[in-house]
């Protein structure tokens, strides 16, 4: 199994075939290009879902349900289109359907009582333990995952896949189905809630 | 604030070491089953042409399929005796008139009720009883004991012959015209070997034994007592008419009714 940072940036090796050429070829029958795009994607896919989810049962159901429509769909990818934001997106409509089918949803960004600050904010504000307590309790490194369950769910979710998946701003859009401006202003208000907690409530 | 690359690389990489000391993967398992599914999905989209399993599929399907074939062939021809049996099951009267109910009339067209007493029979223009004849009326008991055995048989075998009924049904219309042919001979002799024209009629019982018979006078048909008589012998209603268009011994036309005693 590949290290963490190997996985994590499976477009830097250059001798790498595209993973649309392997698509291609699992698609004409060939299971070793299945095995190749798994393996290259398989540690942050995996954290992604396991960011989403927060539960190691559900994340491994998700992962083998993503994967499976992988190679049920890799016949109809389109030659033109790229593979990672595709990935990502089967993967995030398997997380949706899951939390839709367990509970009724509410987005988290929505304002409640006229207040300016997302529910979500106000959520963790309340019922969370406090990033303080988070930080002197734990190391550093399990303070910014911990920092990361703080953040509303769609910033969350637009930090992971540029941090896990090295996604730009224009994939998270697409993946996320919103505009670029939207994935831009999520993502950085992800970054500056993330290094306010870790500045404010580091040891 | 938009961070500088510096921040944002710095951020970034404190989380991607968190992330992938506290994260681990998925188990061997998840792993084993989605390459194996992989594998699988291959094989559903590139069922093999030379794959044996589909092969003896193929074969199997051609064989259950001939055999069908060769199943139905068998039951769409039937050997000739079979087929007379089921005949004598479905034939359904072919002229049968509910109405026309032929009695003796005498000379001056008045009904008689010959059917009721043998004098006023023999006083009636060209009736016989049967009583003339009873020898000639029981010949025909046991050819009828004979076709009501084979009716007796003959539902096991009407479930495996559907298809040759058109053709038996064929059959049983000649065999029912020789059948009041030889009717005609037998109990009208004179009528048989004339050369104009009768309407005859005579009255069975269950057995095939001639009860009753008799002949309408010239000028006379059958259509033309329907209103007078409803009744058979002894009162009894009778099933319907059976009316047979024959030809006697000289070509001249002869009309036989038939009916029976419930």
């Amino acid at each position: 199994m590949p290290d963490g940072s190997s996985a994590i940036m499976p477009r830097m090796s250059a001798a790498a075939i595209p993973d649309e050429t392997l698509v291609a070829q699992y698609a004409a029958g060939d299971v070793a290009a299945f095995e190749e795009l798994y393996t290259r994607h398989e540690l942050p896919l995996w954290r992604y879902l396991l960011r989403q989810c927060r539960d190691r049962a559900t994340a491994e159901e998700l992962t083998q349900e993503t994967w499976f429509a992988v190679a049920r769909e890799a016949p109809h990818f389109r030659s033109d289109g790229r593979f990672q934001p595709w990935l990502y997106t089967i993967a995030r409509h398997r997380v949706i359907d899951r939390y839709r089918a367990e509970k009724p949803t509410q987005s988290l960004d929505v304002t409640v009582d006229g207040g300016e600050e997302p529910l979500a904010a106000q959520l963790a504000d309340e019922g969370s333990p406090s990033p303080l307590a988070v930080s002197q309790q734990a190391e550093q490194g399990q303070a910014i995952l911990a920092a990361l369950d703080l953040l509303p769910q769609e910033q969350r979710e637009a930090f992971v896949l540029q941090a896990e998946a090295d996604c730009s701003v224009e994939d998270i859009a697409h993946i996320t189905g919103t505009t670029f401006e939207t994935a831009k202003s999520r993502l950085r208000y992800a970054r500056d809630k993330l290094k306010a907690l870790l500045r404010d409530h580091a040891p | 604030m938009n961070p500088s690359d510096e921040e944002r690389d710095a951020l970034t990489e404190a989380y991607r070491k968190a992330s992938a000391k506290d994260a681990g993967g998925p188990g061997t398992a998840t792993r084993n089953a989605i390459l194996a599914e992989a594998a699988a999905e291959v094989r559903r989209r590139t069922p093999a042409a030379n794959d044996s399993r589909y092969l003896w599929r193929g074969v199997a399907a051609v064989a259950v399929v001939g055999f069908g074939l060769l199943l139905w062939r068998q039951v769409d021809q039937q050997k000739p005796g079979e087929s007379y049996v089921v005949a004598k099951i479905f034939v359904e009267p072919e002229h049968e008139v509910k109405f026309d109910l032929p009695v003796p009339v005498d000379p001056a067209g008045r009904v008689s009720v010959a059917a009721n007493s043998a004098t006023d029979s023999a006083a009636g223009a060209g009736s016989q009883i049967l009583d003339d004849q009873p020898a000639a009326s029981r010949a025909s008991a046991p050819a009828k004991a004979e076709a009501a055995a084979e009716l007796s048989a003959a539902p096991a075998l009407r479930e495996r012959n559907d298809s040759g009924r058109a053709e038996a049904k064929m059959s049983a219309t000649q065999d029912a015209e020789a059948d009041a042919d030889a009717l005609l001979r037998l109990h009208f002799p004179a009528v048989y070997q004339s050369d104009t024209p009768h309407t005859v009629w005579l009255v069975q019982d269950a057995t095939g034994a001639v009860l009753r018979s008799g002949e309408l006078p010239a000028g006379r048909n059958l259509a033309d007592v329907r209103s007078d008589l409803e009744r058979g012998p002894g009162g009894r209603l009778l099933r319907p008419w059976r009316i047979h268009s024959l030809r006697n011994a000289r070509g001249q036309p002869v009309e036989l009714a038939v009916s029976q005693t419930p």
